[in-house]
């Protein structure tokens, strides 16, 4: 029998721990990491306007960046991000305040490569995710196609099997 | 010689009784042929009324001796209890029964096996008074004698403090007592994510007229992960636990 422990996860979520999330929290999370992310490239944005200002404060204007740049850099920020915290933590901020863990077909974190693609495919087909309100096993496309998973995991620590 | 008077007509009388009684027996074994002779058919017209004479004689003699018998009884019952108890009086039958009795013997074919199994134990302990005994009792004494050090070094304590730890549900009076209300609205957030997941997946599944999707609890791995250490994966995988169905300890 293996050892008891105290577990932190409050007793009404000890149920569904381990289970695939649904639509609802994952578009949350989703949306959470969206307003990181915009508030990552806000900072980014900020940081070259004030960069530009201490180089140059008399001929400093305030930046003014194309809309393709300005998408293609909030793409690009949010696939670093995405792959990034999935590989380190196996959650980014939204999963994580919607208790939230992206995992491998094995349960564990993934490694950096299956993060990135997974990161790109969710990024230019945002759409797949709401696959996993269809799927009896609540399976995004991008879960499909790579054989991840997206399950409720309310532990304050990450597993500390390395990917 | 002295001669006793008491003892002289102590034997007289003796000797007379037996003449007598030697000359009856001998006389009723004269009269006895002589009596079938004069019974018999021709005489019976003169010896009849003799007959019936000496019948009548014998029946009175009969009722007198059954009336002496029992004058002889009551005399003996009144007798008897007064003459024993003079005796008993005068004898020690303590010693005598310990003197001539051998009480081995006696108790050896005593069944006693039969005895106890006449014996109502039940009625035995009814009488007994517990609380008094309890009473007598010197608690302190006994749990002296009782080795605690062995009694508790086989409670595991380690696992006892940790189901206490879980019963109280120590992390919840953490959480409540720290007073983050972030982590309760963190908490509140993601409880009602889990609930509008539910709600939306049996709305799907009615919508697809699909049967029932089984409870959070009793999802199994699907045909993508590997159903041994998939996301639902036990402690065996090491990576997530399912916390729903904890054993019991013992």
């Amino acid at each position: 029998m293996s050892p008891r422990h105290v577990s932190p996860i409050p007793r009404e979520a000890r149920v569904f721990q381990g289970a695939p999330a649904g639509v609802a929290s994952r578009c949350v999370a989703a949306v959470i990491d969206v307003l990181v992310v915009a508030l990552v490239v806000l900072t980014l944005y900020g940081a070259y306007t004030a960069a530009r200002f201490v180089i140059d404060p008399l001929g400093f204007t305030f930046p003014r960046a194309a809309l393709l740049l300005s998408l293609s850099t909030a793409l690009l920020v949010l696939v670093v991000y995405l792959a990034a915290s999935w590989t380190f933590t196996g959650r980014t901020y939204g999963c994580h305040i919607m208790g939230l863990r992206v995992v491998s077909a094995s349960g564990r974190r993934l490694r950096p490569l299956a993060a990135g693609v997974r990161a790109g495919r969710c990024v230019v087909v945002p759409i797949g995710l709401f696959w996993c309100a269809v799927s009896r096993r609540r399976r995004s496309l991008q879960d499909v196609l790579l054989g991840t998973a997206v399950v409720y995991d309310w532990q304050p620590v990450t597993p500390d099997e390395s990917p | 010689m002295a001669i006793s008077a008491l003892d002289v007509t102590l034997e007289a009388g003796a000797a007379i009784a037996g003449v007598v009684g030697e000359t009856l027996a001998r006389g009723a074994d004269a009269v006895r042929p002589v009596a079938r002779w004069l019974t018999r058919e021709p005489m019976a017209p003169v010896t009849t009324p003799i007959a019936g004479w000496l019948s009548g004689l014998s029946r009175r003699g009969e009722a007198r001796r059954a009336a002496l018998r029992r004058e002889l009884d009551r005399l003996l019952d009144a007798l008897v209890p007064e003459i024993v108890d003079a005796l008993l009086d005068r004898v020690d039958i303590t010693a005598v029964i310990q003197d001539r009795v051998d009480l081995d013997a006696v108790v050896a074919g005593v069944d006693v096996e039969a005895v106890v199994a006449g014996v109502d134990v039940n009625r035995v302990a009814r009488r007994i008074d517990l609380d008094d005994a309890a009473a007598r009792l010197d608690v302190d004494a006994i749990i002296r004698r009782v080795d605690l050090d062995a009694i508790v070094d086989r409670l595991e304590l380690a696992r006892l403090a940790e189901q206490v730890i879980d019963d109280v549900d120590l992390p919840e009076i953490i959480r409540e007592s720290t007073g983050a209300v972030a982590s309760e609205t963190v908490q509140t957030m993601r409880l009602r994510g889990v609930a509008a997941d539910d709600v939306v997946g049996r709305a799907v599944d009615r919508l697809l007229r699909r049967s029932g999707r089984r409870p959070l609890q009793d999802r199994a791995p699907g045909s993508g992960p590997r159903p041994a250490d998939g996301p639902f994966a036990g402690p065996a995988s090491g990576t997530l636990q399912r916390h729903g169905d904890d054993p019991v300890p013992p």
